[in-house]
Parts: C-alpha cells; sequence; structure tokens
C-alpha cells in the first residue's frame, strides 16, 4: 500500500492514479481505522460475551486510533529507515514534506510545519463550527423557560460537547496553526525539530475528532465539560467513554506537540536569535506548551481512572466502595486552571505581537512584558484550589488558594501595562488585526477583573456554580482567547495563503461578533448575580428575562460566523494576492516569499542582529552576531528596549 | 507614563506647540469616567443586587459592592488609554514613518507593581477579612441543625433536633436564629446553594460537609438550588426557603409531625 | 464605504440561512435519537366525574411491556407503563380534581438508601392503600394481612411514585408513595403481552391537583437501575424519561 508512493521520483512526469494518491491518505486512515476498529470490537464483544458495552467500546476506540494510524502512513518511515537502519535521503525527507504533491499534501502524512499549520487551521475552524453549533442549540433552549426544544438528557449532552470541544478547539487555535506554520520560520529555522512528530500530533487530533461524535448516538454524557467522577461513572450507556477517550487521545496529541515546539525552539534558533532577541509570539507559544505539559498528564490520568472505573469495576471515586470524588476534583482542577492559561497565553502573545507591528513601535517594556507571561505561567499551576472553595474538601487551605489567585493580577496587569503602553503615542493603523487586539484587551479586563470576585471567598459564596462562572470564562477564554485568535488569523492570513481577505468583512465580523459577545455574556453575569444556577436545561421563570436578551444577542455572534466564512471563501475564490510583507512586520517570517518556499529561507539562513521591535530605532552599529541576553547597545539610548 | 517617562530619541523632532498635553487629558477624562462610574454604580446597586437576607449575604454583597467600586477605575484606566490611542493616534493608511520609541523607566515599573501590588494585597485581607467573620461563629446548642440529603432530583431535609422532616418541598427557618446546614448526597455530586442567605456547599456521597452557621435576618420566601451538575433533571432541583418568625415555625413544625 | 455588489449581500443573507438550516437539522436530528431520551407517549387520567380522575400504572421489572422495540440495554430496565401498553412518559392531569392513582406494582423490592422515601406524604388523609389496606410508612406494611392466598409482601419499597414541583411553581404539588414491592420468592403467575410476572401489590392513592396550565415532575426515587449496586443503580432507567422519570401535565382536556 504505501510502496508506490514512497518511492516514486519527484520528477514523474505523468500524473498519478487516483489510487495511488489515495494510498496512504486520510481516505486509508479512515478505511483501515473503521475496519481495524471493528473487528477489534467484534472480538471483545465476544470475549466479554456483550456484557460490557464499555470494555468493547474502550477496545474499539483505541483499535481505530492504531489502525487509522497505520492506514495512513505513519509507521512506514518506521519500517523503511527503521528496520533498514539507514537514514533517510534528502529526498526522501521532501517527499514527505510534500514535495511535488500539490493539494493531496494536506490529505497525507505531511511533515512540512506549513501544511501541518494548515491542516491545524482548517481543522480549529470545523470544531469552532461545530462547537457553535453546541452554543446556539444552548441559547435556543435558554431563550424561554421550560425544556421546550431538547430533552433535558438531549440538551446535558450538548451542553457537554460544546464546552468539550471549544476547549479542545482553544488550546490548539494559536499554537497549532500559527505555532506551527510561523514559529519556526520566526525563528529561523527551515522545519520543526521534530517533523514527523508533527505530523503524528495533527493526525491524533484528526483521528480525535470522530471519537466525541459517537457519543451521540451512545446515549450522549450527562456531565458537561468537566466530566465530574461519580456522575460520568454511573451512566450505564457508554456514551460517556467517548468523552474519556476523546480527552486521553487529544492528551496525546497535545504532549507530542509540545516537546516538539519546547525542542525547536532550544535548538534550532537561527545565528544571532537569542533568548533575548526572540519574538513576543515565540515567548507565549513555548511558555503555554511548557505549561500544558504540566497540566495534560494529569487530565490524561483522571480519565484514564474514570474509564477503569467504567470498564474494570475498580473504584477511584465511587465513596460506596471507597473511593472519593474529591480526588477526581483535585486531579481535574490540577490540570483545569493551567488549562486555561495554556489557551489564553499564545493569544496574549499574539496581540503583543500585532500591536507592535500596527502601532509602529517597540513593545512598551518588551522584557516586563516576557516577565509577565512567565510569572502568569508559574503562577498558575499553584491555584486550582479556588475551584474546590465549597467543595468539602479542604477548607484550611482556601486562604493560601486565594492568595495566589489574586496575585496573578499583578502579572496580568503588568501586561496590560505593556500593550496600554504601546499603543500610546504611536501611529496606529487600524487594521482588522488591530481591532481584534482592541477586543482582547477590553474583554480581558472584564474577563480578569470578574475573575476576582470568583477568586475572593465572600463573594465567590453567593457566584460559585452560577452563570457569573459561565460568563467570567467565556469573557476570558472567548473575548481573550478567541479573538486573540482572530486576530492572528487575519494577521498571518495573507502570509500563509497568500491571498487578502476582505477588509470590510473583516470588521463586520468584529463589530458584530464584539457587540453580541458583549451583550449575551453581560446578560448572563447579570443572570449568575441574581443567582441562576450553570447547566440549566430548564431555564425557571426568575431567570427569564436575561436569558432572552442574551439569546437575542448571541444572533449576532451567529451572523459574524456567516460572515467570517463568507469572507474566507470569496477570498480563496477571487482574493487579491497579498504582499510578501503585507502589513510592514519586522518578525523574519515576513522575510520570506509568498507562497513560503519548501525550506522556508531561500539560500542561507539569516543571521539575526537585533529585536523585531526596533521602530524608530537608528539603524544598530555592527557588533558582535552571537549576542549575549543583553539587547545590542544603542549609541544614545537606554539599554532597555 | 507621564513626559518625564518618555526616553528622548535620537530620531525626534521637538513636539509642536500646538500639540495638546495628551497625558493630561487622557488622566482627566479617566479620573471623571471613573468618578461617575463609581456613583452610578453605588446609586444602583441596591437595584441590582438581590436583597440580602442573611448576616453572611450581608457581608458577601458589601464585599461585591467594594470590589466594584475598585474594579470601575481599573477598567476605566485600560479602557480610556486605549480609546484615547485609538482616536488621537490613528493613522488613514499605512503608515510611513515611525513615531519615536517608547520605553518604560523603571519607576513606571517598580510603582506599577507597586500600586497593583497593594490593591491584590488589601482584596486578600479584606476577602480573608470578611469570610472568617463569617465562618468563625461556632453552632451553640441553640443553633437550629437542619440536615440535608441530595439524591437525584431532589433535596430531603430533616430536622434532628425535633425529630421530623419536611414534609415537601420546603425548608422553614425561623428569623434571627442560627442555622447551620449539615449536608450529604446518597449518588452524586450536588451542590447545595441558598442564594438568598449566602451560603452553599457541595452535597458528596459517603461524605458530611457543613455550611457555615448562617442567621437569617430578613422574613420571605426564597429558593434553594443544585448548583453541581447532576444529570437528567439537574435544573429542576429546586425547592423552597421560607424564613418566618418563630411562632410560625414552631407551628410548621407541629404540622410536619413533630414537637418543638 | 465602497458600494458592494448586490451578490455581497446575496451572500451574506445566504451564509446565514444556509447556517440556521443547519442549526435546524441538528436539532431535529438529535431529536429523533432516541438513546438520547426524546419524549414520547402521553397517558392521560380517565375521567369519572367533573373534579376527578384515575390514572392506571403498573411498574415492571423489565422494559418488555411497553418498551418491546428496545435493544440493549434499554429492554432490560425496569419500567412504568401505563396499563398494560402505555409509556408513560408524559402524564395528563385534569386540573382542580382529585387524582385517584392505582398502581400494579410487579417488581420486587430493594433496601431504601434515604429513609424519607419510605414514607407516604402529599396524599389526601397521608395514606396510600396496599390490596385495600391503608399504610403510612413502610414500617407498616408487615402488619398488613394478605388477602390474596400466597401473596407475599417485601418489607422493601419496588418503586416510589413521586410527584414534585418545577422551579418557582405558583401551585406546589408534593407527593411520594412508596410501593411496595413484591416478595422475591414469589411465583410468576401473570401473564401480560406474552411476559410472566409475579401477582402484582395494587396501591392506591389520592391527590388534588392545581390549575391547569402547569407542569410537574414524576420520578422514582429508590434506586435499582442496575444490579451493580450503588451509585450504579441510580443511572440507567432511573435517568432517561419514560422509564423511571417523566413529566406531569394540569390541562384541560
Amino acid at each position: 500500500m504505501s510502496q508506490e508512493a514512497t518511492t516514486e521520483t519527484t520528477l514523474q512526469p505523468q500524473r498519478r492514479g487516483l489510487m495511488q494518491e489515495l494510498f496512504p491518505s486520510v481516505v486509508s486512515g479512515i478505511i483501515v481505522g473503521v475496519v481495524g476498529a471493528v473487528v477489534v470490537a467484534l472480538i471483545v464483544n465476544a470475549l466479554t460475551q456483550g456484557g460490557n458495552q464499555d470494555a468493547t467500546l474502550s477496545a474499539a476506540y483505541t483499535a481505530w486510533v492504531f489502525f487509522f494510524m497505520v492506514g495512513i502512513g505513519a509507521f512506514n518511515d518506521v519500517i523503511k529507515w527503521g528496520f533498514g537502519r539507514r537514514e533517510p535521503t534528502h529526498e526522501e525527507e521532501q517527499q514527505l514534506a510534500g514535495k511535488g504533491q500539490g493539494l493531496w499534501r494536506y490529505f497525507r502524512w505531511t511533515t512540512d510545519h506549513k501544511v501541518v499549520g494548515l491542516q491545524y487551521l482548517i481543522t480549529t475552524l470545523l470544531l469552532f463550527f461545530v462547537g457553535s453549533l453546541g452554543a446556539f442549540s444552548i441559547r435556543l433552549e435558554q431563550s424561554m423557560p421550560g425544556a421546550r426544544f431538547f430533552t433535558p438528557s438531549t440538551y446535558n449532552t450538548i451542553v457537554g460537547m460544546h464546552g468539550i470541544i471549544m476547549i479542545v478547539a482553544a488550546v490548539i487555535m494559536v499554537a497549532g496553526p500559527f505555532g506551527n506554520f510561523v514559529v519556526p520560520i520566526m525563528i529561523g529555522a527551515r522545519d520543526m525539530a521534530f517533523p514527523r512528530l508533527n505530523a503524528l500530533s495533527y493526525w491524533l487530533l484528526f483521528a480525535d475528532i470522530p471519537i466525541i461524535i459517537t457519543t451521540l448516538f451512545l446515549g450522549g454524557f450527562q456531565t458537561g465539560w468537566t466530566g465530574y467522577a461519580p456522575l460520568q461513572v454511573a451512566q450505564l450507556t457508554p456514551g460517556a467513554d467517548a468523552y474519556c477517550f476523546f480527552i486521553i487521545v487529544f492528551a496525546i496529541s497535545t504532549t507530542v506537540a509540545a516537546l516538539n515546539i519546547i525542542t525547536t525552539v532550544m535548538v534550532l534558533r537561527t545565528r544571532g536569535m537569542t533568548w533575548g532577541r526572540l519574538p513576543v509570539l515565540v515567548w507565549g507559544v513555548v511558555l503555554s506548551v511548557l505549561l500544558s505539559l504540566t497540566a495534560f498528564p494529569t487530565f490524561m490520568m483522571s480519565q484514564i481512572m474514570v474509564v477503569m472505573d467504567r470498564v474494570f469495576q475498580t473504584s477511584f471515586f465511587e465513596a460506596a466502595f471507597g473511593g472519593n470524588n474529591w480526588v477526581y476534583e483535585h486531579l481535574f482542577w490540577f490540570f483545569g486552571h493551567p488549562e486555561v492559561y495554556v489557551i489564553v497565553l499564545p493569544s496574549l502573545a499574539v496581540a503583543a505581537e500585532v500591536s507592535a507591528v500596527f502601532a509602529r513601535k517597540g513593545i512598551f517594556g518588551r522584557r516586563m512584558l516576557v516577565g509577565s507571561l512567565v510569572g502568569i505561567s508559574l503562577l498558575s499551576v499553584i491555584v486550582w484550589g479556588h475551584h474546590l472553595y465549597f467543595s468539602g474538601s479542604n477548607d484550611p487551605l482556601d486562604a493560601p488558594f486565594m492568595l495566589d489567585t489574586e496575585l496573578i493580577s499583578i502579572p496580568t496587569g503588568v501586561f496590560f501595562l505593556a500593550l496600554v503602553g504601546t499603543y500610546w503615542r504611536g501611529k496606529i493603523w487600524v487594521t482588522v488585526p488591530v481591532l481584534f487586539v482592541v477586543g482582547v484587551l477590553v474583554n480581558f479586563v472584564i474577563g480578569g477583573i470578574t475573575g476576582i470576585y470568583l477568586a475572593d471567598l465572600p463573594t465567590d459564596e453567593i457566584l460559585h456554580g452560577g452563570m457569573f462562572v459561565t460568563a467570567h470564562f467565556h469573557f476570558t477564554l472567548v473575548g481573550a482567547g478567541v479573538f486573540g485568535f482572530f486576530a492572528g488569523f487575519y494577521y498571518w492570513f495573507p502570509k500563509m495563503v497568500g491571498k487578502r481577505l476582505n477588509p470590510f468583512l473583516g470588521q463586520l465580523h468584529f463589530w458584530l461578533f464584539e457587540i453580541g459577545f458583549l451583550g449575551t455574556f453581560i446578560s448572563l453575569f447579570y443572570a449568575g448575580l441574581i443567582g441562576e444556577p450553570r447547566w440549566q436545561a430548564n431555564i425557571a421563570p426568575p431567570f427569564a428575562v436575561p436569558n432572552t436578551i442574551a439569546s437575542l444577542f448571541a444572533i449576532l455572534i451567529a451572523a459574524s460566523v456567516f460572515v467570517a466564512v463568507y469572507n474566507v471563501v470569496i477570498t480563496f475564490r477571487r482574493g487579491e494576492p497579498a504582499l510578501a510583507n503585507e502589513w510592514g512586520g519586522k518578525t523574519l517570517e515576513w522575510t520570506v516569499p509568498t507562497p513560503v518556499p519548501l525550506e522556508n529561507f531561500p539560500g542561507e539562513l539569516p543571521v539575526v542582529t537585533s529585536t523585531p521591535y526596533d521602530y524608530g530605532e537608528p539603524e544598530p552599529a555592527p557588533s558582535d552576531v552571537e549576542g549575549s541576553l543583553e539587547s545590542p547597545l544603542l549609541p544614545h539610548s537606554q539599554a532597555e528596549s | 507614563m507621564s513626559e518625564a517617562n518618555i526616553t528622548a530619541s535620537t530620531a525626534s523632532t521637538a513636539p509642536a506647540e500646538q500639540e495638546p498635553n495628551h497625558f493630561r487629558r487622557v488622566l482627566i477624562a479617566w479620573i471623571v469616567l471613573s468618578v461617575v462610574g463609581i456613583v452610578l454604580w453605588i446609586v444602583l446597586a441596591p437595584f441590582i443586587l438581590p436583597a440580602a437576607a442573611s448576616n453572611l449575604s450581608s457581608t458577601d454583597d458589601l464585599t461585591f459592592i467594594v470590589l466594584t467600586v475598585l474594579a470601575i477605575p481599573v477598567a476605566l484606566f485600560v479602557f480610556v488609554f486605549l480609546a484615547y490611542s485609538l482616536l488621537f493616534f490613528r493613522t488613514r493608511e499605512r503608515p510611513t514613518e515611525d513615531p519615536p520609541p517608547l520605553k518604560p523607566r523603571p519607576g513606571l515599573q517598580i510603582g506599577w507593581l507597586g500600586v497593583t501590588g497593594v490593591l491584590c494585597l488589601f482584596l486578600f485581607i479584606w476577602g480573608m477579612v470578611a469570610y472568617y467573620q463569617e465562618t468563625a461563629a461556632a453552632a451553640t446548642p441553640n443553633t437550629l441543625i437542619v440536615q440535608v440529603t441530595g439524591q437525584q432530583w431532589m433535596w430531603t431535609f430533616n430536622y434532628p433536633q425535633y425529630g421530623v422532616s419536611s414534609q415537601s418541598q420546603v425548608i422553614e427557618l425561623p428569623v434571627n436564629r442560627p442555622v447551620q446546614f449539615v449536608v450529604t448526597s446518597e449518588d452524586v455530586l450536588h451542590g447545595f446553594a441558598i442564594r438568598a442567605l449566602g451560603v452553599r456547599v457541595d452535597a458528596n456521597p459517603g461524605e458530611i460537609t457543613t455550611t457555615p452557621v448562617v442567621t437569617p435576618t430578613q422574613i420571605g420566601n426564597y429558593t434553594v438550588n443544585c448548583v453541581e451538575m447532576c444529570g437528567l433533571l439537574h435544573s429542576y432541583m429546586w425547592e423552597a426557603v421560607n424564613v418566618v418568625d418563630s411562632s410560625s415555625f414552631n407551628s410548621w413544625i407541629i404540622n410536619q409531625g413533630g414537637h418543638p | 464605504m465602497r458600494q458592494h455588489s448586490s451578490g455581497f449581500v446575496i451572500g451574506i443573507v445566504a451564509a446565514i440561512i444556509l447556517g440556521f438550516g443547519f442549526l435546524i437539522l441538528i436539532w431535529w436530528g438529535l431529536g429523533s435519537i432516541s438513546d438520547l431520551g426524546s419524549e414520547s407517549g402521553v397517558i392521560r387520567a380517565t375521567k369519572t366525574g367533573p373534579n376527578s380522575a384515575t390514572l392506571q400504572l403498573s411498574t415492571y421489572p423489565d422494559a418488555h411491556v411497553c418498551h418491546s422495540d428496545s435493544g440493549e440495554p434499554q429492554i432490560d430496565w425496569v419500567s412504568y407503563c401505563s396499563g398494560d401498553n402505555g409509556l408513560a412518559t408524559q402524564l395528563e392531569l385534569p386540573p382542580n380534581s382529585v387524582i385517584t392513582v392505582i398502581i400494579r406494582q410487579y417488581d420486587s423490592g430493594t433496601t431504601l438508601v434515604n429513609n424519607y422515601f419510605g414514607q407516604v406524604r402529599g396524599t389526601i388523609g397521608g395514606v396510600a392503600s396496599l390490596d385495600g389496606q391503608p399504610y403510612s410508612n413502610m414500617s407498616q406494611v408487615s402488619q398488613i394481612a394478605k388477602t390474596v392466598k400466597g401473596h407475599t409482601f417485601s418489607s422493601d419499597p419496588g418503586h416510589t411514585f413521586t410527584i414534585q414541583s418545577t422551579p418557582n411553581s405558583p401551585y406546589p404539588i408534593f407527593v411520594s408513595v412508596p410501593l411496595v414491592g413484591v416478595s422475591d420468592d414469589a411465583p410468576n403467575n401473570v401473564t401480560i403481552n406474552g411476559n410472566q410476572y409475579p401477582t402484582p401489590n395494587i396501591i392506591e392513592f389520592q391527590f388534588k391537583t392545581g390549575p391547569a396550565g402547569l407542569t410537574y415532575l414524576w420520578h422514582c426515587y429508590v434506586p435499582c437501575g442496575n444490579d451493580r449496586g450503588q451509585p450504579y443503580g441510580f443511572s440507567g432507567p432511573m435517568w432517561t424519561l419514560g422509564y423511571m422519570a417523566g413529566m406531569v401535565h394540569v390541562t384541560n382536556y
């Protein structure tokens, strides 16, 4: 199956047949994966005499992922070069990176980081779309009292699916597309440190998506995105296993990607690209993936323990058999809190990156900004207990957790100082990316401040478990996270795709989204303040009015989605070609041509002599290119930059 | 970010005489809007927040009001500086030359860290003091004990001191008498929450958790709901909390079959 | 603002319509997947006068009688049915009436986890009758004489029939009756629709409805959904509308 594709030479004159194109590709991956899953499921079903649906399903999911990888050709290299005990030749590596394969390279096990970046981008947008359908269903149901459109169990499943799909999409949304496409070019490398692991991380995510869709046909899951243990374990229909496996496979994908990104940035920076000259986006992505390395293993373990409780009837979380649900809560939130910073840090870094370019001014206090991102990352690991203030677990720890949580506001404040100072007295070219950055800042102020209410024990006492919490995390994850993603999307689209998105539609997208977003979630803040709990399939009469208002504003958000989709579609069809340096940015990706060549830099790798934020600075004196951690000395001004 | 914090740049020209003092203008806008915002908030807060019906929830509401008073100038700082920058420092087309670079002085950075640090410390100390005041009261023999059991999807209530259970979906409480809720669950996690009284605690299977001792101060009808996702009918897990005077409470106990 | 072709506008409108079309499709699709608990089956109490009606229900130890087209695992789930065959997902009762509920209880008993539900509450007179004889608590069941030869009662309830109110209901109703279980060693000597069950316990009680237009919930509070034991007993049929939980509508008919 794999031999024809990999042994073809690059000077292939005639068109390849359809079968040759399809094998190996995602199509063969799906076919082999489905066949493998069905066969294994039948075997396990026979072994358990049909009595343990959870076991059958768990085996089926595992087999699906494994055989999908076989079918897409993930193991071909291992077999060919590992057992053959030789290194791949340069031509073979280029072949694997998609050279000469045209658009098919996006549907194959391709190692080129630019291909993987675009694959992540399309998948992220698709996940957002599916998640938004869940969101609009939720707002539809909550627009009026009573369980009118969906039964409560369907609604609960929709809430859970919206949550977990959006969380997964938000975790990958900046590090996936831009971390893969842009970061290697930004640091002056030709590809990532582990190109084949790059393909692995993407295809694991791709194989993961059908797993969560199957829950719809297996009874759904009733727990919401947090998957709290006694409820998740008790569920008899097997839809809950889909949730657990969705997370287990995703955790593996993220860990692989994280190791790849960290190694790339540590080892493959070009000459002169010291840590002190690194663009802020790289800092944001690296800190985010480092944080995810602490967080995701715990998430994965918690889900493996739930699967064991369900399949093997262990009792990690079952009080009746000696377990305890607080164990699950601590494991989950030890992951869950750093995870939101995994989401937000790259978006904040994008905001900083974009601000410098469009204000034509270096980031105000660049080292202070990087320090604030580091401070946020470090603090975020020790605050998880604020989710457990009223769980009954370990009340004496409430005070230290409250202190740590409130301390995070200090580096966050420094971040705002840096960005406000960047815009102050700049020459601001207000483009669509800038609009989204302004959205990030406005929304993150509101999100961050409302977090203080939840961190403070007396106010959390009236707000915990209510819609105030929901509105707070939407303001931070969507308002700052997703808006940051869109800032990066509009900013890097001309480089990734080579075409110019329509700016009028981009502005329309922003305004519809921001106004709809503010209206929806400020109404939900109010609903939470007057006491509405979360996860309400049935809206009780006292909360009807704010919910109706929120649903009306959500229509604007829906409209903004379609405006954005329309923009992308017409740009692909007949968009203007973009300039190689569309915005006048100074980071390395704007120095390469568009479309970016296979090995990124035509000719030799660049040598870096300064940070990319030296707008308005005089030309630096020629200095030793092996610069120290300090930024290069300027003739007249002070040292910091 | 005063004028003094902007370092001299080698390429800049001296500010034109007509150029307004941006920093002073934005500072005035910020101060004026903050004052207006705080006054508006203090006037409107009693209409926005639900009535506090216990000693705990009045402290919680006060904390909410104080936090918002502090939040308004903090949020406006970002909004006003950003809005001003976008209005007065924007260019219509791609700019052709760079403005002078701005670098923060160490004084600004340390001052900023100091102010935010003090704010943060104030929030923490307020929160700790308020919370420990609320939770310090221990149960006395006078404290009414209500045992709460959560089970999908209803709360059931026992009054062990009177040997009686509530016969329907109601908790009856006497006003001005301290009460403590002792909570557990039969099946999965539930969240026992009475918004108006300012108490909430999770109901865990196999564990017993307690709320702080709370004294209802206002007669009225309130609700207890479930704030932790517990399955199919989670959103219907909702019962009444009636705070009445002591003689009505005693009659109610007798009606349920107990002896006051 | 530049001029935009009408194609632009049409494109935007089409995108919005397409998106909402997607939403409707998802809603319809989700609603039709029965595993997620779609509702069907409306049972009306039979009117016996201008202000009275009778509701007949049965509780079975499996779902063969009124969910005979279900597959695994639902076919093994305990279920509430109406009489011999109807699905009991939604009950309709007339307003301002005395409702007499007659339940044929075919299932064996399960130890209560919460003794609160061993008490009869909210019925007229505070009692229910078991084979014609009154009881107000499970502890009294052992005193009740058996009128049918060889008919024994379990000391545990098989189920409860509990009606509870929706949030902020203008006319709250709370009725909870433990349905006495059939003893474990009772022989199967009744055939319903080709399925064998023991002689049922006939439990009867009455309560009053209020004004029309209100909704309530009915739910069983004896977890026996799975013989893995606690807490698994709480899921399965206990979580699925039409088996051990459903809605009650008070309407005019």
